[in-house]
């Protein structure tokens, strides 16, 4: 009986979701009506319904760590770099350098997705963007159209969970794992997602066709890769905080944007808009998300979840494999934010109830490769035909010319390169919780929001 | 009709851009001067955190309404493309009324009454002392407000599309 009004809550948020109305208004509606429900039945006390309301102003106010600034401020790198048109340049300067080897504009693609993290996943119009520039570039070179679409799909989801690409921080957040240290658990999984694409590539690589590098766009591109690389170290080395190096590498763009001539009033203009809505849209979502939690946890979510976790049993493996598989098939048909912050802290909190990577012996390092392995999960439903995002993303950047069904088929391989990194990394922890085990200190627990 | 609904998102857009447009360049500003000044061990009682959390707090709030009236939040319309023009305005139509305005209406009345409560208690920024946060607090009632404002706008444009018909 206890677990029926959480199950009630879950179904009321599941069939109000395809109303159409937004999805963060229809989170803090059921959110009340269900904390209605409880304080007439007596199931919540009237400080805690009062407490719902304490969640909109706190979840953004958090004064211990001043991390949630860091999002608009990535947003509007992204965005300056995009607008500029220094991210194009990335891509014709990695083209030129790897043009003249075998697979080369493969490689380049692949690279300048990686690079381009922060904007990617958070925008689609970076996979987008990616389409526009890379995809002519790739059939010029002889690739056929659903080789190529499937290429810039992939490479555009490669940003998702390269650092510091949003999606991380939000699943940092929900998983309750410090921000740097997922990032920096994340770089060996990459790497080797990186190393797979790339021995595709070349196995699959079109014949090379030399260009020289002009000096300014490899300028531009070796800028944007500094920023890049130098927001993180700051916050690896602890010199900045996550908001503050967010701050300087956004300031380096619109420096960079200056120096190159490129930065105008419509620029800056273009790239506010941008910053403001997709900030608005996550940040409203997120503080839904986190009041929907709030009262789904008083109603006893947390214990209906976590005995789900318990009924599959299995030591660890079959709970984890189970979380993986849903996050993979709501992937098909959400967008990734709606995942991580309402379904995310739910499933991490059971499979620490269940024990999921207790052997590793630090919260922090557990929830470093549960987060790693829940990201590629993430990214590859992006991939996954029928529903993939990144395949419509490419699809429609081409203006239809490359058919869905061309996309789908050029995109498998990837998603078969997904699944073999994934499965290493639930293999072998240890790719994940090296390096951040080596470089932070992670004695000091922080645990699961999804339970404080 | 149609005109009212137009002025609403022009209050609510022009708002929320206006406070983005100064609030966002401030947070970058302040976060990004903090860690110079501590490198250099400059003062210290500068409240650039603080300062920086705020704005973004303002800019998130203020640009709710704003990109509520730009359509950009997102909706799940997997199912809700496949009905008819008419379900979905009386959707919004009934949405709007008895789900969106009463919700912003309680948020509204809770936000206000927070800042109220930090104002005459005096709360204070934790590193200059700063009895200020209370505009800080403020921002969410007002974000809420601009929000009903968008939200109306949406509701009229829904009633104008099922008279329509």
């Amino acid at each position: 009986m206890k677990l029926f009004l959480p199950a009630l809550m879950l179904l009321a948020l599941g069939l109000a979701l395809f109303s159409g109305l937004p999805v963060a208004v229809v989170l803090i509606a059921v959110a009340f009506l269900f904390g209605g429900i409880a304080l007439v039945t007596g199931a919540m006390r009237t400080e805690e319904f009062g407490a719902i309301f304490h969640r909109i102003y706190g979840t953004l106010s958090d004064r211990d760590e001043v991390v949630y600034a860091a999002v608009p401020m990535l947003l509007f790198m992204g965005a300056v770099l995009h607008e500029t048109g220094l991210a194009a340049n990335l891509l014709s300067a990695c083209a030129r350098i790897f043009g003249r080897v075998r697979g080369g504009p493969a490689v380049a693609t692949i690279a300048v997705g990686a690079i381009q993290a922060p904007a990617a996943g958070m925008i689609g119009a970076s996979t987008g963007a990616l389409a526009l520039y890379a995809l002519p570039a790739l059939r010029r070179h002889g690739y056929r159209s659903a080789d190529a679409a499937g290429l810039v799909a992939a490479a555009g989801s490669l940003g998702a969970v390269a650092p510091p690409g949003i999606m991380l921080f939000f699943v940092a957040d929900a998983i309750g794992v410090q921000v740097p240290a997922l990032f920096l658990a994340m770089l060996a999984p990459l790497a080797l997602l990186l190393a797979l694409y790339l021995a595709f590539a070349l196995v699959r690589g079109s014949q090379p066709r030399g260009e020289g590098a002009s000096p300014a766009s490899l300028g531009g591109a070796l800028l944007a890769t500094a920023l890049m690389v130098g927001l993180v170290a700051l916050v690896v080395l602890g010199l900045a905080t996550l908001s503050e190096a967010a701050a300087l590498a956004a300031a380096g763009a619109v420096l960079a944007g200056v120096l190159h001539g490129r930065l105008s009033w419509r620029v800056l203009d273009a790239a506010l808009r941008q910053t403001a809505l997709l900030s608005a849209m996550v940040f409203f979502i997120f503080v839904g998300a986190n009041v929907f939690s709030w009262v789904f946890r008083l109603l006893g979510g947390a214990e209906m979840v976590a005995a789900a976790a318990r009924a599959l049993g299995g030591g660890g493996q079959a709970p984890l494999a189970a979380a993986l598989a849903l996050v993979f098939v709501l992937g098909m048909f959400l967008d990734w934010l709606e995942i991580v912050v309402i379904a995310l802290p739910a499933l991490a909190a059971a499979l620490a109830a269940a024990g999921v990577g207790g052997e590793l012996g630090n919260a922090q390092l557990a929830g470093c490769w549960i987060g790693a392995l829940f990201a590629i999960a993430l990214q590859t439903s992006f991939l996954t035909p029928p529903f993939g995002y990144a395949l419509f993303l490419v699809h429609g950047a081409t203006r239809g010319e490359v058919p869905l069904a061309q996309v789908w088929q050029g995109a498998l391989p990837y998603v078969v390169l997904q699944l073999l990194a994934l499965l290493a990394v639930a293999a072998l922890p240890d790719l994940a919780t090296w390096l951040p085990a080596q470089v932070l200190d992670l004695s000091i627990p922080r645990g699961p929001k999804f339970s404080d | 009709m149609e005109r009212a609904a137009r002025v609403l998102d022009a209050i609510s857009a022009g708002i929320g851009r206006a406070v983005a447009w100064t609030g966002i360049p401030l947070m970058i500003l302040a976060a990004a001067l903090a860690p110079i000044a501590r490198w250099i061990g400059w003062r210290t009682d500068i409240p650039l955190s603080e300062a920086s959390t705020a704005a973004f707090l303002a800019t998130t709030m203020a640009t709710i309404g704003y990109a509520y009236a730009a359509g950009a939040h997102v909706r799940l319309d997997l199912v809700s493309r496949r009905f008819s023009p008419r379900l979905v305005a009386a959707v919004e139509l009934v949405g709007t009324l008895v789900i969106l305005l009463p919700l912003c209406a309680l948020i509204v009345a809770d936000g206000v009454d927070s800042a109220w409560r930090s104002f005459f208690q005096g709360e204070r920024w934790a590193d200059t002392g700063w009895a200020v946060q209370w505009m800080v607090r403020l921002w969410v009632p007002l974000g809420f407000v601009l929000l009903m404002a968008a939200g109306f706008a949406g509701a009229l444009r829904a009633l104008l599309a099922l008279i329509r018909k």
